[in-house]
């Protein structure tokens, strides 16, 4: 019953986490691998020629990731907000 | 289903203690810079000292004054004239809106880095840029707080008041919807000045040496004096904010009776008694 609200706050939760920089360039002076950690050492310049393409490759791939999870949100949510209509 | 009130206060208490331990902690912190373990403010005092404070403040400052401006100039009109001449748009516009909260940070700065890389560097190498990306980041939070703001007046209401009464569009805005919309616009202002003044992510990536980056650049070499600076600003922005909410509700409650009837004309319920007594007035003054 309470499923899909669950996985709604699920997705934004994940959303957030999946997209966070700050708090983990702060937390760990970038030592942990994350994507937009990658993107952003990318950008920052620390980069071997010909990379730049590298960063715009794995923004794309975050905006494709972040689009599948909200897609699946505003599908359950739907699903609740019918069921409470 | 009744739960007793000792579990609503556990489960108050639990997040109360998730919320305040870290800060309890760096406060502590923050006081122990004194090296021997007693409790001093000598952190705050090296704080003020720490070379590039102002330099790093007076940017943040600007980015966040700058970005207020746009977002204003830019919103208000048109979210007015949207919801005047094209309410089927208002879908399109709160989808777009909320954009920046599903496309991440990192990934808004590599468009824009895209999107300008043609520019001449003065235009991409100022904060301007920055004050610019700030305006779409807080687009979602802006955008919400000024649609409510209009959508709480009788917009069209007083619109054909005010153009009856032979008002231009600009004195139709100066005179009758920014009054009425102050605590809308008001909120909006807050809110993008607030997220300004602490984002880190894309002025760190930019290479712009904002308050908060130059915050976490400070934290390598003196963590004490980090910490003091954060907890100072905090406190001083939280402070700002309860402040500048109290002038925006005082000024109205100041000018209610100057303003409150017998003037004629769209700048009548100027600086009104709010939105209900104000979309009066203009009518009355017809009739």
């Amino acid at each position: 019953m309470l499923t899909p609200p669950f996985v709604a706050t699920l997705m934004v939760l994940f959303m957030d986490a999946f997209a966070a920089y700050a708090t983990a360039e702060a937390l760990t002076t970038g030592s942990v691998p994350l994507v937009p950690i990658e993107i952003g050492s990318l950008l920052a310049g620390n980069v071997v020629a010909n990379q730049a393409n590298l960063g715009d490759a794995l923004g794309f791939g975050m905006i494709v990731i972040v689009a599948a999870a909200g897609t699946l949100y505003v599908f359950v949510q739907r699903k609740t907000s019918r069921w409470l209509r | 289903m009744r739960r007793s009130p000792t579990f609503r206060w556990v489960v108050l208490g639990v997040i109360a203690l998730y919320f305040m331990v870290p800060m309890a902690a760096s406060v502590q912190f923050s006081l122990e810079a004194g090296y021997d373990g007693r409790l001093s403010l000598s952190a705050y005092s090296q704080a003020l000292t720490e070379p590039g404070l102002g330099s790093s403040l007076l940017t943040s400052v600007e980015v966040a004054l700058g970005a207020m401006a746009v977002t204003l100039a830019l919103l208000v009109p048109t979210v007015i004239f949207v919801n005047l001449r094209f309410p089927r748009w208002r879908a399109v516009l709160d989808a777009i809106s909320l954009l920046p909260l599903g496309v991440p940070s990192v990934v808004i700065v590599l468009g824009v880095l895209g999107a300008y890389r043609s520019l001449p560097n003065w235009f991409t190498g100022k904060p301007v840029i920055l004050a610019l990306v700030y305006v779409i980041l807080a687009l979602p939070y802006s955008y919400r707080a000024i649609d409510a703001g209009v959508r709480s007046i009788d917009l069209r209401t007083l619109v054909d008041a005010g153009r009856s009464m032979g008002a231009g569009w600009g004195k139709l805005l100066a005179r009758l919807l920014l009054p009425n919309l102050r605590s809308g616009i008001l909120a909006a202002a807050f809110l993008t000045v607030a997220l300004s003044l602490g984002e880190f992510a894309i002025a760190s990536i930019m290479g712009f040496n904002t308050f908060p980056v130059w915050l976490v650049g400070v934290e390598g070499n003196n963590p004490y004096v980090a910490v003091a600076l954060s907890i100072a600003a905090l406190v001083v922005t939280w402070f700002l904010l309860v402040g500048l909410a109290l002038a925006g509700s005082g000024r109205r409650r100041r000018t209610s009776g100057a303003f409150g009837g017998g003037l004629v004309g769209p700048g009548a319920s100027a600086d009104g008694p709010g939105p209900d007594g104000a979309s009066d007035e203009p009518l009355g003054a017809i009739s």
